[in-house]
């Protein structure tokens, strides 16, 4: 009996210790792994340290970083958005198509298309929360419905932007910082402030956690879903109008797949897809991280296939990390 | 219960240990949940485990079923040390657990279930035997001397037949030790009686069964020995012949427990909410009308399943009302959402804290603001010091144990969760108190700390209405009490004219009008 007293004993203390440091290491890991990317590609590519590339990194991150921002809201109310990404390519086809084919002027083009951002997000909240369907499956049919809109109507063509005001969005700056970057960093400021400050964010982590106690707390859920999916759609068409702005191109075709990007970079930020959990600025942490490793693997000439394999794996290295974290 | 069996004849209890603890010691964190736990259980013994909520009895058990490692001490086995480092380990010395929450899959039947993870195999690799499978779920359940359809898929079941079906399934591998927790707490009386013969059947057939409990009462039916656990120690193992209830409820909550229920004696005043021949969606709540007086409590008994929750929630809004009215302070109101109930100064206390009662991943404060953030917003910008000092000051009041106002909520014991609940709807200043349950998985000083917040409630003209299952707390507590049965109401009884008898008729349906 007494063989077993002191010393396995001393070897379950010590795995429970271990079991934590794991688990500190399993958050400190993301750092690293930041911090040793950089290093890579700092060592590799003269460029990459470069004031110029950082611009361009901010830049890139813009896109995915201000869908990440919806997506932070989603997924902490217990979703997910997969239609992100087509209806930025939807709101870029429309404002090309009414500013260069039907002349209309760009400030009726840019409202028309933050208008039907608005719409898809709606529509998406409508479907969740009447039929309740769950928002991956609601969202994916809702990905290829307005990807396949953007496609019929431009007929498939990439349309060349010429309106200077639109264009600004994309590639002016204020004070020398461009326009997508303060967009983002705006973007970020303001989710922070409401998902800590107001009711509606708070509300928002409530629906998120557990549904049916929110409700029985007298919280109507479905209009707190409604306006999460409607601000996600919102933020798409905005990141819409940036990347049209910033490549003066209105292509249906674009972003494929950027959706996956911000799912990845806000679960690497701390959240979970079980909802209720998460915070904007591990969002912001996410983003940078893929933006740097996009950046650095196309500085790399890293063939575009390996690219979609490497992105893939993150992906489902954030997924792993959230279910680990929840041992 | 057709099993044939004559305690005369039996010998006395079998003296030989079966298992036994010593010096286990278990933390989480800052918290020691377990301290020095000593404990053994005899070959052939039902030997009860009691304490509050939080004193430590789900991590001892947890330890047992190898579920967690314990950080120092030793389990010894039939007189050898053993490891439980995982619930295999403990699962091959013969140790099966059931659960309060109950591990069957509800779309597989009854067989399926009791066999789930030792299927017999059948002729071809992979493939199971089912006529074995049949006969060794016939074979179990017939050792129970239960008759369950075994085709019958589980959702269909009984929690009390899914009970015999958890037990049945334990049983199967033919276990030396069965630890129970909390097993009748969603039982009702008949149910229990039937589950405490098959739990004796088996301790004569040299089966060591652990069993936790809430209900004192009931060991004295059941329990050979009780040992009492309080703050992650042994308080004593006791005989139960050389116990008595007043000596357990000492040992558990180590003081003089005063008064369970308070001995109120405010006039209820004027009629403050009045349900007129209420229906539900879903026909569980049919034709239903009862009212309830400013500081009033108001009990709805009832059988598990009688519509009372339903009834609960459709008070609330959560339940679309299919007819009737509802009148708080003589005014018509519309129930059509929970926001609307809220509005109207209703709050639901719901029967399941866990699933419906608490958000796990916020903290203390803002579960407890949950209902009233709306009260300390200005322009949907939330006013967090006002926020803070209010949720500090109902924590304070209603006596919550907490490491700080943002710790998790999961952390709290059941009381105190349960005592975040009822503050959330006291903070919105609910002028009617709906409370489903609210002492169920409840320690017995978080329960008397309950009862006497409804009474204050009560003295400041709140109105409560209380559904209980259990009986005491009903006769106990309710100036009126009404009873429920397959969606119907009956009632109201006063306190003095209530009795035991007569209500439990009137829940079974013997006795109406």
């Amino acid at each position: 009996m007494s063989s077993m007293g002191t010393a396995p004993a001393a070897g379950i203390s010590q795995a429970v210790a271990s079991k934590k440091l794991g688990r500190r290491l399993l958050d400190a890991g993301l750092l690293i792994f930041a911090a040793v990317v950089m290093i890579t590609f700092s060592l590799t590519s003269k460029y990459f340290l470069t004031p110029g590339n950082w611009i361009n990194i901010l830049l890139s991150v813009s896109i995915i970083g201000i869908i990440g921002v919806a997506m932070t809201l989603v997924i902490v109310s217990g979703g997910i958005d997969l239609s992100a990404a087509s209806t930025m390519a939807l709101v870029g086809s429309i404002q090309g198509v009414m500013v260069m084919k039907q002349g209309h002027p760009w400030w009726v083009a840019l409202l028309v298309s933050l208008a039907v951002g608005l719409i898809i997000g709606l529509f998406n909240a409508l479907v969740v929360t009447r039929l309740k369907i769950a928002p991956f499956i609601v969202t994916l049919a809702m990905s290829n419905i307005v990807r396949g809109a953007a496609y019929i109507y431009t007929t498939g063509n990439a349309i060349f932007l010429q309106s200077p005001r639109l264009e600004w969005f994309g590639v002016g700056r204020v004070l020398g910082i461009p326009v997508p970057v303060l967009l983002m960093l705006g973007a970020y400021l303001g989710m922070w402030a409401a998902l800590r400050y107001t009711v509606f964010g708070r509300y928002v982590y409530a629906v998120g956690g557990n549904p049916v106690a929110a409700r029985l707390a007298g919280i109507n859920t479905d209009r707190y879903l409604t306006g999460v999916f409607a601000f996600s759609g919102l933020a798409a068409a905005v990141a819409g109008t940036v990347l049209t702005g910033l490549t003066a191109t209105a292509m249906p075709s674009v972003g494929v797949g950027y959706e996956l990007d911000v799912v990845t970079a806000v679960l690497l930020g701390g959240a979970s897809l079980r909802g209720g959990e998460g915070s904007i600025w591990g969002t912001l942490f996410g983003v940078m991280i893929i933006g740097v490793l996009n950046n650095g693997m196309a500085l790399l000439s890293v063939p575009p296939f390996w690219q979609i394999l490497a992105k893939g794996v993150l992906l489902l290295g954030a997924v792993s990390l959230d279910a680990l974290r929840k041992r | 219960m057709p099993v044939s069996y004559h305690g005369e004849e039996m010998c006395p209890v079998d003296p030989v240990i079966r298992l036994s603890t010593a010096r286990i010691s278990k933390a989480f964190g800052a918290t020691q949940a377990l301290n020095q736990i000593d404990f053994d259980l005899r070959v052939g013994e039902i030997h009860a485990l009691l304490g509050e909520n939080g004193a430590g009895k789900s991590t001892f058990i947890k330890i047992l079923a190898g579920d967690y490692s314990a950080d120092q001490g030793e389990i010894t086995y039939d007189g050898k040390p053993v490891r439980l480092q995982s619930p295999s380990d403990s699962r091959n010395l013969g140790i099966r657990v059931i659960y309060q929450e109950f591990n069957l899959v509800p779309t597989m039947s009854v067989a399926e279930n009791i066999c789930l993870g030792s299927y017999p195999p059948g002729r071809l690799p992979a493939t199971i035997n089912i006529t074995e499978m049949k006969r060794l779920a016939q074979e179990v359940l017939g050792r129970l001397g239960e008759e369950i359809p075994i085709q019958t898929l589980v959702r269909n079941l009984t929690v009390a037949q899914q009970q015999v079906v958890e037990i049945a399934k334990a049983l199967l591998c033919q276990p030396t030790v069965l630890i129970m927790d909390e097993p009748t707490s969603a039982l009702n009386d008949q149910e229990t009686e039937h589950l405490f013969a098959l739990l004796r059947s088996l301790r004569d057939r040299g089966v060591s069964i652990i069993y936790i409990s809430h209900r004192i009462d009931e060991l004295f039916k059941l329990a050979n020995r009780v040992t009492v656990l309080r703050d992650g120690v042994t308080v004593g193992t006791v005989d139960i012949g050389a116990a008595t209830r007043a000596t357990l409820v000492q040992m558990m909550v180590g003081r003089e427990l005063a008064e369970m229920y308070p001995k109120r004696s405010i006039a209820p005043g004027q009629v403050l909410l009045e349900v007129k021949g209420l229906s539900a969606a879903g026909n569980k709540v049919r034709d239903v009308s009862f009212q309830v007086r400013r500081g009033e409590i108001v009990a709805i008994f009832g059988l598990l399943g009688a519509g009372q929750s339903e009834l609960a929630r459709t008070l609330f809004g959560a339940i679309p009302a299919a007819s009737g009215h509802v009148l708080l302070d003589g005014q018509p109101i519309t129930l059509h959402s929970t926001t609307a109930a809220r509005a109207a100064g209703i709050g639901l206390v719901p029967e399941d804290r866990k699933t419906g009662g608490l958000v796990g991943q916020l903290g203390v404060k803002a579960n407890l603001t949950l209902a009233a953030l709306p009260r300390y917003a200005r322009c949907g910008m939330v006013r967090t010091g006002l926020e803070m000092r209010e949720a500090t000051e109902w924590a304070d009041r209603l006596n919550v144990k907490r490491a700080s106002m943002s710790q998790p909520i999961r952390f709290l014991s059941g009381g105190n969760q349960q005592k975040v609940v009822i503050a959330r709807w006291l903070a919105n200043q609910s002028r009617v108190l709906v409370l489903d349950q609210p002492t169920r998985g409840v320690d017995v000083g978080a329960k008397v700390e309950i009862y006497r917040l409804l009474e204050d409630l009560c003295e400041q003209g709140v109105g409560v209405v209380i559904i209980s299952i259990e009986m005491p707390e009903v006769l106990g507590i309710a100036d009126h009490i009404y009873v429920m049965c397959q969606g119907r109401m009956v009632g109201p009884y006063s306190r003095t004219e209530a009795t035991k008898h007569k209500l439990m008729s009137c829940a079974v349906g013997i006795e109406g009008e």
